[in-house]
Order: C-alpha cells, then sequence, then structure tokens
C-alpha cells in the first residue's frame, strides 16, 4: 500500500516534469526526449494498473514509434541557421 | 489502494500541460506533441476507471486510442513535411492563408 | 363531314411543320406541299360546307385541353363558320396558286410557305373554335404570321418597321379583346359560345361598376376593341396602309381575304352578346373609318396602298352593317368582299409583276400589254364600286339599305362613302390601265398562268356571288344566331335606285377626270390645299401617335426607370453593401491561425461546462 502510493507519486513527479520540459524547453529535440520519458513514466503507471498488455503497447508505439517519427519530422524541418526551429 | 481521484487530478495535470502546449507553441511539431500528451492524459483516465471499476472496456478504449494516435502522429506530421517543402516553414502563426 | 372539321385546320398546319422541318430538301417545290395540304383542307371545307347547306350544324365538344372548367376545345360548325371556311380556303387555295408564280425565285420562299401555311391554320382554327380562348390563341397566332410575312423582306428597314408597326397596333387591340375574355369569365364562368349566348340576358341588366355600363355591353366593346385592331378600325387603322410592306400576295390574303375579316367575324360571331348601346359605338366607328379611309385612297399614288384604304374603308362598311343590325348584309359583303378585294390585290401585284414599280402615276395604258390582269381588274373595281349586276352591287345595296332605316346620319355617311369609293377605284383603274402608255409600261408583259388563273377565278366569284342573294343566303346566314335579328325596314327601290346614281356619278368623276382628262385633278389639290395635305398626311393620326408614345409613354417609362434605378436597385444595392460593411467588421474574426480556433474551442467547450455545472447546481 504504502509502496504502490510511493511509486504512484514517484511516477507522477516523472510524468509531469517530463510533460512541464516538453513545452518548456528550448532545443524541440530534448522536447521529443522528454516527451519519450512521458510516456514511459504512463506505461509504469498502467502497470501499476494492472494493465501489462496496455503498458506494453504503450512503450511500443509510444515511446518507440510515435517519438522516432517526431524526431524524423524534426531532422526534416529543421532549418540549418538557426539551432531551433 | 491509492484513491481514483489522485489518477484523474494526474490526468488533468497532464492535459492541462498538452493544452496549454498546444495553444502556446508555436512550432507544429511541438503542437501535435502537446495533442500526444492530451491523449496520454485521457488514456490514464481510461485506465484507471478500468482498473476501479473492474471493467476491460476502457482498456478496450485505450487501445483504440493509442491506435488512433500512431495514425494521427503520422498524417500530421506528414502534412508538415508537406507545409514545410512548400512554404519552408513550420510555424503556425505564419500559416494564416485561410483568413477570412 | 362536320365531325371531322377540325381536320381543316389541322392539314395546313402538318404543311407548315413539313416544309419548316424538310423544306430544304424541296426548295422550290415548297409551295405545292402547301398547296397539296390546303387542297385537302379545302375539299374538308366544301363538303363541310355541303353539310351546313343541307341544315345540319353542331361540332364537336371538343378535347379537354386545360383541365379547367369552361375549358374545352372543341368545333363549332354554324351557318357563320361554313361561310368563312368557304372564303378563306377558297381564296387562300387561290392565292396559294398564284403565289407560286409571284414569289418564283424568291431565295425566302421555304419561309414564305410555311409561315403562310401557318397562316391559313391558325386562320380556319379561329373559324371553326368553339369558345373564345381557342378564338383567342388563333387570333394571336394570326397577328404573329401577319407579323413574320409583313416583315418578309425583313432586309428592307421599312418592312421590318411595318411588321412592328402593325403587331404593336394590333395589340393594342388585343389587349381589350383578352380584357373582355376576363370580363366574360368573371361573369359567366364559361368561354363556350353557346353558353355564353344562352346566358347573356341575364348580364343585360347587371351593371359593371365601369361608366354605367352593363356587364354585356363592357364586355362587348371590349371584345369590339380586339376587332378595331385586327379589322383596321378607326383609330387603330394605321397598321394596315404600312402593311403593304409585305409581298403582295400576302397583302391579298392577310389583309384583304382573312386576317383582317378575323374582327368582324370576331363581332359576328359574339353578336348575342351586343347591347344596343355597345351597337351604336360599333356603329358609328364602322361609319367613321369607311368615310375616312375612302378620302385617303382617294389621294394616295401607292398602287398597292389605294387598294389597302379601299380595304379599311369596306371594313368599315361591314362594321357598319353589323352595329345598325344587318347582321346578314355585312356578312353578304365579307363574302363578296374577299373575292373582289382578292382580285384587286393580285391583279394590282400582277401589274407590279410586270412594270416593277408601285407607283401608279408611272403606269399607264396597260390594258393592252395585260389583259387579262386588265379586264380581272376592270371586274373587281366594278364590283367594288358597286354598280349592278355585280356581287358588290347586291351587297352593298343591302348594307345601305340597313342603315337608311336606322340612322340619317350614318346613311349620309355611307352614301359620300360610296360616290368616293366609286370615284377613287375608278381613278385607280384608269390611271393603270388606260391613258397613254408610260415608259415603264412599254416594256411590261402578262404575267405566267398560275397568276392569271386565280385572278380569273377570283374574277367569276366576284361577278357572280352577289346573286346568291336570290337564293335565300340571307335567311340562311342569320339562322346562325341563336334568335331572329329584329327585322329591317327601308324603301328598297329608293336606296337600290340612289345607290346606282351615286356609283355612276363616282365613276363618271373619275373617268372626266382621270381618262378623258378634261379637268385636271391638280385643280382640285391647288383650290383645296389644307384639305389635300391634311388628308395626304393621313390626317396626322401617324404624328400623333409618336408624339403620345414619346412624350407621354417615354415620360412614364422615364419615371419607371428612375423608380427602378433608384427604389428597387438601391434596395438591392443596399442590401449588399450592407453585408459587405457588415462581414467587413465580423471577418477579423477569422485569422486563418489554428491555434486561435482552438482557444475558440476551449472557450466553448468552458462555457458549455460552466452552464450545466450552474444548471445541476440551481436545480
Amino acid at each position: 500500500m504504502v509502496f504502490e502510493m510511493i511509486a504512484f507519486l514517484a511516477l507522477s513527479v516523472i510524468i509531469l516534469g517530463s510533460s512541464l520540459m516538453v513545452m518548456l524547453s528550448r532545443d524541440i529535440v530534448h522536447s521529443a526526449l522528454f516527451l519519450a520519458g512521458a510516456f514511459a513514466g504512463v506505461a509504469a503507471l498502467f502497470i501499476l494498473l494492472e494493465a501489462e498488455f496496455l503498458a506494453a503497447i504503450q512503450l511500443m508505439v509510444y515511446a518507440g514509434a510515435v517519438v522516432v517519427l517526431m524526431l524524423f519530422a524534426i531532422m526534416l524541418t529543421r532549418r540549418e541557421k538557426e539551432g531551433s526551429p | 489502494m491509492i484513491p481514483l481521484v489522485y489518477y484523474l487530478e494526474l490526468s488533468v495535470l497532464v492535459f492541462g500541460i498538452g493544452l496549454y502546449g498546444v495553444l502556446t507553441t508555436r512550432n507544429g511539431i511541438k503542437v501535435l506533441m502537446g495533442i500526444e500528451l492530451m491523449l496520454n492524459a485521457a488514456n490514464i483516465n481510461f485506465v484507471a476507471f478500468s482498473r476501479y471499476l473492474a471493467d476491460a472496456s476502457g482498456q478496450v478504449f485505450a487501445t483504440f486510442i493509442i491506435t488512433l494516435a500512431a495514425a494521427e502522429a503520422a498524417v500530421g506530421l506528414a502534412l508538415f513535411l508537406a507545409i514545410y517543402r512548400a512554404r519552408g516553414t513550420v510555424d503556425v502563426g505564419e500559416l494564416q492563408s485561410m483568413r477570412w | 363531314m362536320l365531325e371531322y372539321a377540325w381536320l381543316i385546320p389541322l392539314f395546313p398546319l402538318v404543311a407548315f411543320a413539313v416544309i419548316l422541318l424538310f423544306g430544304h430538301r424541296f426548295k422550290e417545290q415548297c409551295g405545292y406541299v402547301a398547296i397539296a395540304f390546303l387542297t385537302l383542307s379545302l375539299v374538308v371545307s366544301l363538303l363541310t360546307v355541303v353539310d351546313v347547306l343541307g341544315g345540319r350544324t353542331g361540332g364537336s365538344p371538343g378535347i379537354s385541353w386545360i383541365n379547367a372548367e369552361g375549358f374545352r376545345f372543341g368545333t363549332m360548325i354554324d351557318q357563320l363558320s361554313a361561310l368563312m371556311l368557304f372564303a378563306v380556303s377558297l381564296v387562300g387555295f387561290l392565292i396559294f396558286i398564284y403565289s407560286l408564280g409571284y414569289m418564283h425565285g424568291d431565295e425566302g420562299i421555304q419561309r414564305y410557305f410555311a409561315e403562310i401555311s401557318l397562316f391559313i391554320a391558325s386562320m380556319l382554327g379561329l373559324v371553326i373554335s368553339n369558345n373564345l380562348l381557342f378564338t383567342f390563341i388563333c387570333w394571336e397566332l394570326v397577328g404573329l404570321c401577319s407579323y413574320l410575312l409583313i416583315g418578309f423582306w425583313y432586309s428592307k428597314p421599312s418592312a421590318a418597321s411595318a411588321a412592328k408597326k402593325a403587331f404593336l397596333v394590333t395589340r393594342v387591340g388585343d389587349m381589350a379583346f383578352l380584357l373582355g375574355i376576363f370580363v366574360l369569365y368573371a361573369y359567366f364562368g364559361t368561354l363556350d359560345y353557346n353558353e355564353l349566348f344562352e346566358r347573356a340576358p341575364e348580364f343585360a341588366k347587371v351593371g359593371s361598376g365601369i361608366l354605367g355600363m352593363s356587364v354585356l355591353t363592357l364586355a362587348s366593346l371590349l371584345l369590339f376593341g380586339g376587332a378595331v385592331g385586327k379589322s383596321a378600325q378607326f383609330p387603330l387603322h394605321v397598321w394596315l396602309p404600312d402593311a403593304m410592306e409585305g409581298p403582295t400576295t400576302v397583302s391579298a390574303l392577310i389583309h384583304a381575304a382573312t386576317m383582317v375579316k378575323a374582327g368582324v367575324f370576331l363581332v359576328a360571331r359574339t353578336y348575342p352578346l351586343f347591347t344596343p348601346a355597345s351597337f351604336l359605338v360599333v356603329a358609328y366607328i364602322g361609319g367613321i373609318t369607311a368615310l375616312i379611309a375612302a378620302l385617303m385612297a382617294l389621294v394616295m399614288v401607292d398602287i398597292k396602298r389605294v387598294v389597302a384604304y379601299s380595304t379599311i374603308s369596306s371594313l368599315g362598311y361591314m362594321t357598319l352593317a353589323l352595329g345598325v343590325g344587318g347582321y346578314a348584309a355585312g356578312l353578304f359583303y365579307l363574302l363578296t368582299h374577299s373575292f373582289f378585294k382578292a382580285l384587286l390585290f393580285l391583279a394590282a401585284g400582277s401589274a407590279i409583276h410586270g412594270v416593277h414599280s408601285m407607283d401608279i402615276r408611272e403606269m399607264g395604258g396597260l390594258l393592252k400589254k395585260m389583259p387579262i390582269t386588265g379586264y380581272t381588274a376592270l371586274v373587281g373595281a366594278w364590283a367594288l364600286s358597286g354598280l349592278p349586276p355585280l356581287s358588290g352591287f347586291w351587297s352593298k345595296d343591302e348594307i345601305l339599305v340597313a342603315v337608311s332605316a336606322r340612322d340619317p346620319v350614318l346613311f349620309a355617311m355611307a352614301m359620300v362613302t360610296a360616290f368616293l369609293t366609286a370615284t377613287f377605284i375608278f381613278r385607280w383603274f384608269f390611271t393603270i390601265f388606260t391613258g397613254e402608255e408610260s415608259e415603264r409600261s412599254a416594256h411590261a408583259h402578262e404575267s405566267p398562268a398560275t397568276m392569271t388563273a386565280p385572278l380569273v377565278v377570283l374574277a367569276i366569284g366576284a361577278a357572280f356571288l352577289g346573286f346568291l342573294k336570290f337564293f335565300g343566303f340571307e335567311e340562311w346566314i342569320v339562322r346562325a344566331l341563336p334568335e331572329e335579328p329584329m327585322a329591317i325596314g327601308g324603301d328598297h327601290a329608293m336606296v337600290m335606285q340612289l345607290s346606282i346614281l351615286i356609283a355612276a356619278l363616282g365613276i363618271a368623276t373619275a373617268y372626266i377626270i382621270y381618262n378623258r382628262k378634261a379637268v385636271s385633278s391638280e385643280l382640285f389639290v391647288r383650290n383645296l390645299r389644307p384639305l389635300h395635305t391634311f388628308i395626304v398626311n393621313k390626317y396626322y393620326m401617324d404624328h400623333l401617335y409618336i408624339a403620345l408614345a414619346e412624350r407621354v409613354v417615354a415620360g412614364f417609362s422615364y419615371l419607371m426607370e428612375r423608380f427602378d434605378m433608384l427604389v428597387v436597385d438601391g434596395i438591392v444595392n443596399g442590401v449588399g453593401r450592407l453585408f459587405i460593411k457588415v462581414s467587413e467588421v465580423v471577418r477579423r474574426v477569422q485569422t486563418g491561425l489554428v491555434q486561435d480556433y482552438a482557444s475558440a474551442v476551449l472557450l466553448g467547450a468552458s462555457i458549455l461546462l460552466i452552464i450545466l455545472k450552474l444548471k445541476e447546481v440551481l436545480a
């Protein structure tokens, strides 16, 4: 019970912190990486909620595919002159 | 067991952060990131309710949302790539040709 | 054949369609197609006439075309229709044959025969119709064909404007006709002739609320208005002389034998609807028309215009006859006039054909060059002037008797007209066919057989149709009326002697002045200069109408235009401008920025949530 509460609070901090950093960081590549962190946190939260299958899918689809897609898009739309468009 | 309200509060916070990003950031890709965060917040809601009501349909919905989010990310990013090719920018503040 | 009378107008209509669709294959042969179909019509017409002569009348109830009360298009064959069928189809047939020669080689021959077939179809439809609406439809078709045919040589500006003039002037009358139909339908609820006649007495005393006239007087005067337009009565006679711009055959067919008779026919057809008050108007209009047209005919130098004015004068005579109650006399004159006036027109056409001029002063001595044309024209002139024993005498005499019994003023007018008629038609004849040969007439030659044969047939008709009087024509024709008309008194022998005297005097005058040249016509022109100018300018009626159109109508149109521009357009443009102004402001909402839209969605969703919550709390 206590362990569960601790785990939840820790995960909440991770999720909220990464989410905020997604929006606040100046470099968009960092944003994408923080996004991956937030997704991973949510996946962990799913395990806490006894939804292991969803947690797996969350990791694969979000943390894996979508973030990679984002990184590709960032790479393709980045302008040479400015560090972060 | 952790009270359901905790999960809901977390969900609201994440959703709020996502919404904030969508409304304020000018980078198109970041807007998409905000949308992903909002969808995740909804997912947290679904799964939490599924757990507390002991009903699997919440998880089914969550599965669908993940699928949908992936598709949406692919289409959205493809759109931004196309816009970038055409106009050399992904700044949503400059995409104003639909005005009037 | 009574039951098949509906076929009569159908044949020329088919001819019209055939020539219109396949005319380019026939080219010059179009005339034969038209004549073939008209022959069928003629045969059915004559069989129908024989039926009517045998005492059978009636018709078919017809088909219901518009599914409404009182609109059944059927046929009504009585003595009047039979008379018109006979005149229209026979004269039309002869003119078609004449056209073969006259129009030979004209570029528009296909158009000519198509239009003239449509014309004869609508004219035949007009005379057998059993209700006013169908009559009106045919009436308008006839007007349309008249427009097309007068403007046949449309590249000639004078022809084009004459066609327009004819159309517009008759339109004034048509409008009155239409209003008359409305009045009748409003009170009677039907337009079928028989039903109208049956119920006419009911409405003789009912006031219409306009100038204290009864319903019947109002309706009959409006119908007569249509007749005034079509039959070129004063004051709408101005279109007929100008209509001479068309081919002469058209002048003969439309402006002598058939179309202008439509007005007289209409009066005769709706005779039971007329009241004593409206008869008085009819009689005076007729008398005035006859007199003023005869005066104009006296001074014209255009070969066809003289005949045109004489037509107006004759139509005035018929109207006068109908107006004074001489139903049989008027229709008798209508029949004989169809023949001798068509004859005169065709003779004029033949002369034009030979001399290539329209001015009678450039003709002369044509009798030797064109004997058939000349002698048939003499028959026509003789008949028109009203000397025995030709048809004109018998029919005109009847009219004079009828008039003398009713009104001395009208009788005086009719007598003066009779004198003038004899004078002008023989002035016309002497100037063209006798006297010295002019330069142009020296080269003249007789027209081909297709042209002279109809002349001869018409001349025979003009000469002998008058004797129908002795075969009970009058007793026969009045059977078309639902009730016996009042008997006409009048001193028959006295009037007859007087009319012969007057006509002989007229011819003698013309002989002295224009053949013997014992008295120069210049003398009259010099001494009566103002009067001459006045008549030559057609009483300035054209000027009056033009002034009316330019000042009054154009002024009113100008006001309407301003109203349209300022008020109507102002409203329309104002509405448009208002929306432009409003949208100038409102369009700022549309920034095109996706985030603004998302914010709006958020705002809306928030407001919705707040409202729902508030409802919950307050409930």
